[in-house]
């Protein structure tokens, strides 16, 4: 169950939101509904916490409110509720967007428009609201957190590709769609992870799963679609076995 | 023929000598030299020391030189490869450490070494020899952890005090090893490393000391020359860019002046036309007109309003190279009409980087977003500056049109997705990068999306440890 709240201090324009949501959200999935639609930050912080559904907030940013604006009360439901889908509505086209997004972890940003424009804006935030939800609930998936400076990273353990030493007490972690630097040892790191982690060099630990190809007389090791590695040559044999094993 | 074989043997003995201050740096900088910069920092010192050896032939009329002990090749060697990194432009300033340690390593190593087995064998040429294979071995054992220690002083802000304590015990070894044991000893010397066991008196020695202190003055007195005109010049280019950056700012902002004065116009204009509208005529007003007028104007407006930037963030950047280089690309952008938007809440004051390097790498990131994003349907750029606790986070997001891009090319030297030779920004961005603990880079491909993430951790976060070797 999805349970919506929306938090929007003009009259005329909590309106249209509501109506466009209705729309979008019966388009999306008949999981999905409409349970706050308020003009008081108060009211709807008064629900957060207290149910144990995925609650979605649409908050406005600019809340003509004595002692906060939306971003404010973004904050306090994030206090309560860390996995609770946050998105501002607004009409600043000048907001901070990635401030907000890293602050709040805000989900999505919806311009106010006209009533297609919103409702089509809705209705793809909704749908991947929807599938992300849905692909939470269903799979057995192994997960890498990380504790990244204040931020807590949740990584699939099937898309991390490979861990390199960079620096001093640094290293960077490659996964399909990201490359991340942080502070730590490879040997901690390997702690964390799955043995089928190996390590192919001194400094570099790689995913054996996802191995497409290996060339022993080069050394040369590609994991995932293009991340290209050198063995050394102490390790390649540990590499052979491994990938006859795998089959 | 004995004479030949005996200069043959100690050219081979001087080679292998260059070779044990020479292999510890070629093991740290692999990367940043070529062949033939070995090449040549191996040559360099072998020719200063011939020449050396001929101006004691020709000018001391002794006969055979007198000292070409270990002390006299260092010496040689820190002097060429300063010289060299001088004329090839490399940051001196990293690796003038470096050079002293390994040179302070190498003597102190083999004097010592060369006193004990003084002290248990009669030496002879074998003996030199197996000095001589120790210190290549340990100094190739040391030269991995010299980078790191190096790295330690550096960070701990004691680089200055390190430098001056190496100058002193160097300074220190020679004057005990070439004056001390001349003027002080007043006889004969035996040089112990050379190994030619002849009995040398403090004449001769003296003669081959100051010519060799007169050659050593020359070359420094060159070096120092060609120093300060390449340190100047480089300079003056510098001065020269920041005065073009400043220029370029303040006519920004004229324009921008002048923009802005042209919107309040327009808006006045406007408003004085809405008021025709509502007084026109004397019984009321004209809503069908004014309606019409709305649509057609306001909202036009609206939107060439969108296109120009929020400068006014920038004051919240106290770093002054950082401000005049963010303003300079994002008005660049603008131009292109890209659209840009900042974001800074908080007022950036300091950031765990060297100025220079900062720009650099800030420089990269913002020419690479430009060219990214620019052939987009909808080109836009986004960079924010956040603090939160103990860090400080910059985020450079713009759209692209490639969808596969893969992030390992990304990182490869010369990649990029112009062609090839036009990627090297990347490279050395992540070169940057790999020079400082405390910032680490974050990159992140997502469908029509691209953002880079540096985040700079402050000096005294909590989480810190500090390592040593």
């Amino acid at each position: 169950m999805i349970h919506i709240h929306i938090c929007e201090d003009s009259e005329h324009q909590i309106k249209q939101i509501h109506k466009a949501l209705k729309d979008s959200c019966a388009l999306v999935s008949e999981d999905m509904k409409i349970v706050t639609v308020t003009r008081k930050p108060e009211e709807l912080l008064d629900a957060v916490g207290r149910s144990h559904v995925v609650n979605v907030y649409f908050l406005d940013i600019d809340l003509k409110h004595k002692s906060m604006n939306g971003f404010q009360v973004a904050m306090k439901i994030r206090e309560k509720e860390p996995f609770a889908y946050i998105c501002f509505v607004t009409t600043h086209s000048e907001m901070s967007y990635l401030t907000f997004k890293y602050k709040v972890m805000a989900f999505d940003f919806i311009i106010k428009d006209t009533y297609e424009n919103l409702k089509r804006d809705f209705l793809s935030c909704l749908w991947a609201i929807h599938q992300q939800v849905g692909s939470l609930k269903n799979n057995e998936e192994e997960y890498l957190e990380l504790d990244l400076f204040h931020e807590k990273r949740v990584l699939p353990m099937d898309s991390i590709l490979a861990v390199e030493v960079v620096g001093n007490h640094k290293i960077k972690l490659y996964t399909d769609t990201q490359t991340i630097e942080m502070s730590r040892t490879l040997t901690n790191m390997k702690k964390e992870l799955p043995p089928h982690f190996i390590k192919c060099h001194r400094s570099i630990l790689i995913n054996g799963k996802r191995i497409t190809r290996f060339d022993s007389s080069t050394g040369k090791i590609v994991v995932g679609d293009q991340v290209e590695f050198y063995t050394a040559i102490r390790k390649k044999r540990e590499i052979n076995q491994w990938l006859e094993k795998r089959g | 023929m004995d004479y030949f074989l005996f200069l043959m043997q100690d050219l081979a003995y001087k080679v292998l000598a260059i070779g044990a201050f020479i292999l510890p740096l070629c093991m740290i900088y692999k990367k940043k030299y070529q062949k033939l910069d070995w090449i040549i920092l191996w040559i360099l010192p072998l020719v200063f020391d011939q020449v050396y050896v001929i101006g004691v032939v020709i000018f001391g009329g002794l006969g055979m030189p007198v000292v070409s002990s270990i002390e006299i090749l260092s010496i040689f060697t820190l002097v060429s490869t300063i010289i060299w990194n001088v004329v090839r432009k490399k940051g001196l300033k990293d690796q003038i450490g470096l050079y002293l340690l390994i040179h302070v390593e190498g003597i102190i190593f083999s004097l010592g070494f060369s006193k004990i087995l003084l002290v248990a064998t009669k030496p002879s040429h074998m003996t030199s020899y197996i000095v001589l294979l120790f210190l290549l071995l340990f100094q190739i054992g040391l030269a991995a952890h010299n980078g790191r220690f190096i790295q330690l002083v550096r960070r701990e802000k004691r680089s200055i005090l390190f430098f001056l304590f190496l100058l002193i015990v160097i300074s220190g070894v020679y004057f005990y090893q070439i004056i001390y044991l001349h003027f002080f000893s007043g006889q004969a010397v035996r040089i112990i490393v050379e190994g030619s066991q002849t009995e040398l008196n403090s004449v001769r020695l003296s003669s081959s000391v100051k010519l060799f202190f007169g050659f050593l003055g020359a070359v420094m007195v060159l070096a120092v020359i060609v120093g300060r005109y390449l340190w100047l010049s480089a300079s003056y280019k510098e001065k020269k860019a920041r005065e073009q950056e400043l220029q370029n700012y303040i006519e920004i902002m004229e324009v921008m002046q002048t923009d802005i004065r042209k919107i309040h116009h327009d808006y006045k204009n406007l408003i004085t036309a809405l008021g025709g509208y509502l007084y026109e005529e004397e019984d009321g007003v004209d809503i069908p007109g004014l309606k019409a007028y709305y649509l057609e104007n306001v909202l036009i407006q609206k939107e060439t309003e969108l296109k120009t930037i929020n400068l006014s963030k920038l004051q919240k950047i106290k770093i002054l190279e950082l401000k005049g280089l963010l303003a300079a690309k994002l008005i660049k952008a603008s131009q292109q009409s890209i659209q840009v938007s900042l974001e800074m809440e908080d007022s950036i004051e300091q950031l765990p980087m060297d100025k220079l390097d900062l720009t650099r790498m800030l420089g990269i990131l913002l020419d690479n977003a430009i060219e990214a994003t620019a052939p987009c349907k909808d080109p836009e750029i986004r960079v924010a500056f956040i603090k939160n606790k103990g860090i400080t986070l910059l985020i450079i997001e713009n759209t692209t049109e490639n969808k596969h891009i893969s992030l390992t090319d990304l990182n490869r030297s010369g990649f990029s997705t112009k062609g090839s030779g036009r990627g090297l920004g990347l490279h050395t961005l992540s070169e940057i990068i790999d020079k400082y603990d405390q910032v680490y880079q974050e990159t992140t491909v997502m469908e029509g999306n691209f953002q880079q993430r540096i985040t700079f951790q402050d000096a005294n976060f909590e989480g810190k440890e500090v390592r040593f070797l």
